[in-house]
């Protein structure tokens, strides 16, 4: 029973993210079978409301990753992810029985990495609460969401509000400030980021792919922690939907791009248990100026140059990549700071996902550019769709 | 030479001890079984008390899980709201909430139907309601879970997706039930439990299953036998009605958190009432209560011990006697006298060894038998003991040999001692000995009255630490005492019986020799007499002991009718009855008055006591509570109107106080100063007990709940009619019994007998033991007198009359060694009501000395005795007269 509640944060990536089936698009079903709302095309979006939480979507999660550097130089990658995965969708005002207070009808997990690029450490703390009596949340009024005192907010009333982001962990713990620096990007077509062929299989997909981070991180716990101030760019994502398991994906593959001349790249390929792409699999592409460009299946190609084989799971990952996109006639080289950023939750449920910082180089447009990112990637350690 | 005979030891052995044992085998069974079954009991009672403490400590602290510290309000409910705070308390890790509900399980729908079939008069007494099941209400998402659970691995079909998992895990009717729980009551994934809670009867599904072994011993599904299932809190608290409450925090601290501050930390955001400590120190603290039970048990095993050493005695005083003529042979082969008593002693060694090997043997399946029922007991008296297992460990084996061979080598060295001082010439020539064996009275009577006196002055000294030491060597010392002056007493009956029966020859035969042997005859009637006395002292105590709690019981239980929670007889003291449950009664035809009581644990200084909220004024009118002093009715009145509080005996001797003093509580408002309005009998809780009256209770701890309730009819109402009335309007609400007087008292006499049912075993197994001695003293007796018998015979008396001789003789000792039991017997009853029973539990037994009873331990011990002697004198009738007189 332990291993299904471990598997239950790649279930809650693996609703929004993997989807196939043989359904029909069906546009006029608003609900799931449950009374889930379902992502639809022209959804309005509205900020800073859209940044909060939707309890009427059964799976949401708020996702940070970004690179760091200390006062003396040092370089950190981080990760601080926050899911809330609904069991039940909320009942019509005053209907909510008199029932326990320790009643589930959210899960909240939170799943904090530090990458220490000068030490080439990982470390890796989760969380996980049923939000009983304020222990953790989602506010759907305005972005505040928290696991005791793991939280993440967004600091002021307006649009472009920066967001505070604290992770108190047992030997690595941030405080940090991120402020947007471009407007949220709304992935996929339509509002709808598509991710199967059935009708509820999409999300609504929203980035911050710019945020200037400064703040506090603390290496080590106790009287020997060290604090530095640091500072460094983010990447922020929110997702929200209720769509089902696809069954013929065995898991994907998902690149940010940050480059230094001010354009992002957001890329997901869904692989199959051939290990081909899936159609849905797609991406975007952002400019300076916030202008975002949807990528299809076939606007862009990815080249695996290297494998590495990680101690912990056995699994064996790639490790190197090309990515071509040529309507941007843009090549990059993308390579992991170093190899062992695999998040392992556990031997015993041998579930694991690879997500770790990444360094970007190459030519787009014609210019030589680079840039940094976070990578993740699952499925390639034990059988994840089956665990599934 | 020396060193030839040194050389060739192994050689004697064989010859000389081994054919001796086998050309006796009768005897040397006798003697055997007597070190094995006093070993045996021994190790049985010592096996036994270590399995179920074992047992109580494993599942006191699974039940606790790992955390380092708990919240607790002493077993009382605590509102969730405190959660919050406790978790925000800087240095904590993660902090749990547990609910935990002492439930009763119907595994099958069929047994459901029954029982709530016959719900009209509720459970019988020792017909508990299903099986007790402990409920542990856990948050299952929690980190701790995983810490503390191993859930067996899932068969399921692997289609079935995690979503649906965790519905399963969370539903409202999800519960996990262990392995072994499922296996003895055939339960499977996806089976319906149905389970009786404190207030109602809930049908839940079981969702999976706890490994109980294998896994992790500290785990709580490895407690209490199986009896633990796990719902999550959400689930537990709706089932069980119980939205809002927790019965505890387990707290874990942060890495390298100093306990001691974190304590504080947490103390300062907790309201008075409630503690903040550490599992371990609760658990040690209810063993602390449990020592006094296990002493008394290891105490009564030793006599079993003790009564082995006599037979060991006395069958090696008898194989050095017989074999003289062998020590001479030996001696005049050059043998040392030392060699001859390392043989001796070798010889007891190896009876002692062989009969503790068989001890172990017996021990370990007595002691299996015993596990349970002395579990059961502590289960019954303390906390639930669960899959207690007997641990025969190398120490014990060890312990149990060295016990046994200790004895046997302790009791030869007399013997040993008596073939050493024999000359050569002494050991060959065929001459009774057994003249020169005589201990003059002279020389034991004053060590045995010292004896006397110094246990006098042990009764007199205070327990150390809650244990009555020195209560217990006062009755070591008594024992002794007696057993000193049994040649005293043997002579003055003696000299009492000759003046009585001058004119009977056989009789004066008999009485010459009863005198002269008296050494030897001592010994048996001393070992009978320590064994009747110990039997006797127990049985007093514990009559005694029944009739106090008989009575009390009357006095306690004044009321026609009594309706409690169903749970409360599967061990759940916390259950509490449906709200207005009281009105409901009082509104029924022929109820004439209803007196509600509320129980509770509180905390009083570093201990657990029970709390009583009564109706005092019902109390009052209608009887229920007995003062060691002071008028009944204006203690009680004293109670109600100047709000004061009663205590029990136990409370007043633990805690030093008495009536007119000022008591300190930690109510729901913070600490309060009371008065002690009386102190009353009590012997439902050796933890103490504080009373006071319901109006009192509810301003200070702002709770209107009953525990039970006391309901008294009309004269001449029917109690069945109003019984089946009052089941009837409960019915719907389940889970409630309503006891009609009688049954209630036949149900807690019934745990009373449960509890003292091993005292009684031991008892007989001490008596069997004794037997078995007097027996081998009086074989011996006829061994030793061969000659004399062949003599007699020769002089005309026929087998007849030297088997009534032999049997004469037996009656003569029996009849002594009783009346010798019964006086001591009645001095250490003294001792273990007035001095071991009042130090360790506080309360007060009112002795019951019945007449007819101590007649029937008489005649008992008596036939018991004259049936042993059938052998003896039988050998002594078949002795023929030439090879008796052979030597002649």
């Amino acid at each position: 029973m332990s291993r299904p509640i471990r598997c239950l944060v790649l279930w809650i990536i693996a609703s929004v993210w993997l989807c196939a089936g043989t359904e029909s698009f069906d546009q006029r079903i608003e609900k799931t079978p449950e009374g889930f709302l379902i992502a639809r095309p022209g959804y309005a979006y509205r900020f800073p409301r859209d940044h909060a939480s939707h309890p009427g979507y059964k799976t949401e999660w708020w996702y940070y990753t970004g690179h760091l550097q200390s006062e003396s130089g040092e370089r950190f990658g981080f990760q601080w992810t926050f899911f809330r995965s609904a069991l039940r969708p909320p009942k019509p005002d005053g209907d909510e029985r008199s029932t326990s207070r320790w009643a589930v009808r959210d899960i909240y997990f939170a799943h904090f990495a530090i990458s220490d690029f000068e030490r080439r450490k990982f470390h890796f703390e989760e969380r996980v609460s049923r939000g009983a009596l304020g222990e953790a949340g989602a506010d759907s009024e305005r972005y505040r969401v928290w696991i005791k005192d793991w939280r993440s907010e967004a600091m002021e009333r307006g649009t472009d509000a920066p967001h505070r982001l604290q992770a108190p962990g047992l030997r690595y713990g941030i405080d940090l400030i991120a402020r947007p620096l471009k407007p949220p990007v709304i992935h996929g077509t339509d509002g709808t980021s598509r991710k199967g062929r059935a009708r509820p299989q999409a999300s609504h997909y929203i980035s911050l792919t710019r945020m200037e981070v400064s703040g506090m991180l603390r290496v080590g716990h106790g009287p020997a922690a060290q604090n530095h101030r640091v500072q460094g760019t983010a990447w922020m994502d929110h997702e929200f939907g209720s769509s089902q398991l696809g069954k013929d994906q065995v898991g994907w593959d998902w690149f940010s791009i940050q480059l230094e001349d001010g354009r992002e790249v957001m890329l997901y390929i869904m692989r199959k248990q051939d290990g081909t792409a899936d159609h849905f699999s797609s991406g975007s592409w952002i400019d300076a100026d916030g202008t975002t460009r949807h990528l299809k299946r076939e606007d862009f190609r990815v080249e695996v140059l290297k494998k590495w084989k990680s101690p912990n799971s056995k699994g064996i990952y790639p490790i190197l990549w090309t990515i071509h996109i040529p309507s941007r006639r843009a090549t990059f080289r993308v390579e992991p700071v170093f190899s062992a950023q695999e998040l392992t939750t556990g031997k015993s449920t041998k579930v694991n996902y690879w997500e770790g910082a990444v360094r970007v180089r190459g030519d787009a447009e014609g210019r030589p550019v680079q840039g940094q990112g976070y990578v993740e990637m699952t499925g390639y350690a034990g059988a994840f769709r089956r665990k599934i | 030479m020396k060193g030839t005979f040194l050389s060739s030891g192994g050689f004697l052995i064989r010859r000389m001890s081994l054919r001796s044992f086998r050309q006796y085998p009768a005897r040397t069974v006798l003697t055997v079984a007597g070190v094995a079954i006093g070993v045996g009991t021994f190790l049985a009672i010592r096996l036994a008390n270590q399995g179920a403490i074992a047992g109580f400590r494993a599942s006191f602290d699974a039940v606790a899980g790992r955390a380092a510290l708990q919240v607790t309000a002493f077993g009382e409910p605590l509102d969730e709201e405190l959660f919050p705070k406790v978790r925000q308390v800087q240095g904590v890790r993660l902090a749990s909430p547990v609910l935990q509900v002492t439930a009763a399980a119907f595994p099958k729908e069929t047994e459901t139907r029954k029982t709530t079939g016959k719900g009209q008069d509720g459970p019988g007494p020792g017909d508990p309601p299903g099986a007790p099941l402990l409920v542990l209400g856990i948050d299952i998402l929690s980190e701790q879970t995983f810490r503390d659970y191993t859930f067996s691995a899932d068969p399921a079909d692997p289609s079935s997706s995690i979503e649906k998992v965790l519905q399963r895990l969370l539903s409202p009717t999800a519960i996990f039930v262990t392995d072994r729980f499922a296996r003895r009551h055939g339960l499977k994934r996806g089976y319906p439990l149905v389970v009786l809670g404190p207030e109602r009867q809930r049908t839940l599904t079981v969702e999976g299953l706890l490994r109980s072994t294998g896994g992790d011993s500290a785990s709580p599904a490895s407690a209490l036998d199986g009896q633990v299932a796990l719902m999550d809190i959400a689930a537990a608290q709706e089932a069980f009605g119980r939205i809002g409450e927790l019965d505890r925090i387990d707290i874990l601290p942060e890495e390298g958190q100093s306990l001691d501050t974190l304590v504080e930390r947490i103390r300062a955001v907790l309201p008075g009432d409630l503690t903040v400590d550490r599992p371990q120190r609760r658990s040690r603290q209810s063993e602390r209560l449990m020592s006094a039970f296990r002493l008394n048990l290891t105490i009564l095993s030793y006599i079993a011990l003790l009564v082995g050493i006599f037979i060991i005695y006395n069958t090696m005083s008898m194989n050095v006697i017989r074999r003289r003529h062998a020590w001479g042979v030996l001696r005049s082969l050059g043998a040392t006298p030392r060699g001859i008593a390392g043989l001796v002693l070798t010889e007891g060694a190896m009876l002692g060894v062989l009969g503790s090997g068989l001890g172990i043997l017996l021990g370990t399946l007595m002691g299996r038998g015993a596990l349970e029922v002395v579990g059961e007991t502590v289960g019954n008296l303390y906390a639930p003991v669960g899959a207690a297992q007997l641990r025969l460990t190398p120490m014990e084996i060890l312990l149990a040999i060295g016990a046994g061979t200790g004895c046997a080598l302790l009791s030869s060295f007399l013997p040993a001692a008596t073939a050493v001082k024999m000359s050569v010439r002494e050991s060959l020539q065929r001459k009774d000995l057994t003249a020169d064996r005589h201990i003059p009275a002279r020389y034991t009577t004053l060590p045995g009255l010292l004896l006397l006196g110094f246990g006098g002055v042990m009764t007199r000294m205070e327990p150390i630490s809650g244990i009555p030491l020195f209560g217990y060597l006062a009755a070591l010392a008594f024992v002794l005492g007696f057993a000193l002056l049994t040649p005293l007493s043997v002579r003055i009956f003696s000299s009492i019986y000759r003046r009585l029966s001058r004119r009977s020859r056989s009789a004066s035969a008999m009485l010459v020799d009863l005198r002269r042997s008296s050494g030897k005859n001592s010994v048996a009637i001393a070992s009978l007499a320590l064994a009747m006395a110990m039997v006797v002292s127990v049985s007093l105590m514990v009559a005694s002991f029944r009739s106090t709690m008989e009575s009390w019981i009357g006095q306690r239980l004044p009321a026609d009718l009594y309706v409690s929670p169903a749970v409360r007889f599967v061990g759940n003291l916390n259950a509490v009855l449906p709200e207005g449950i009281d009105r409901m009664a009082g509104r029924t035809a022929g109820v004439l008055a209803v007196g509600a009581f509320r129980s509770r644990r509180i905390a009083y200084q570093d201990s657990r006591v029970r709390l009583g909220a009564g109706n005092l004024r019902v109390v009052r009118d209608h009887g229920g509570l007995r003062f060691l002093s002071g008028d009944r009715r204006s203690i009680l009145d004293r109670a109600i109107d100047k709000r004061e509080v009663l205590i029990s005996e136990v409370f007043s001797t633990r805690f030093g106080l008495g009536t007119g003093d000022p008591i300190t509580l930690r109510t729901a408002q913070g600490p309060r100063i009371f008065r002690i309005a009386g102190v009353f009998y009590d012997y439902s809780t050796d933890g103490g007990l504080v009373i006071m009256d319901r109006s009192l209770y509810r301003r200070m701890w702002n709770d209107d709940r009953i525990s039970t309730l006391a309901v008294y009819l009309h004269p001449g109402a029917s109690p069945d009619l109003v019984q089946q009335t009052l089941a009837g309007s409960i019915g719907q609400q389940g889970g409630v019994t309503v006891f009609e007087n009688r049954r209630l008292r036949r149900h807690v006499l019934n745990i009373f007998d449960q509890t003292f049912a091993i005292t009684y075993a031991l008892e007989g197994i001490a008596m069997v033991v004794a037997v078995l001695g007097f027996l081998k003293a009086l074989l011996a007796n006829v061994f030793e007198r061969t000659r004399e018998i062949g003599l007699l015979r020769a002089m005309g008396f026929d087998r007849h009359q030297i088997a009534r001789w032999v049997m004469g003789e037996a009656a003569a000792m029996a009849a002594l060694a009783n009346l010798q039991g019964l006086a001591a017997g009645g001095l250490l009853a003294w001792i273990l009501i007035f001095v071991i029973n009042k130090q360790s539990f506080g309360w007060t037994i009112h002795p019951h000395w019945p007449p007819a009873w101590l007649g029937g331990y008489f005649l008992l011990t008596f036939s018991a005795a004259i049936l042993a002697a059938l052998w003896p004198a039988r050998s002594a009738a078949k002795i023929d007269i030439q090879e008796a007189l052979r030597f002649e």
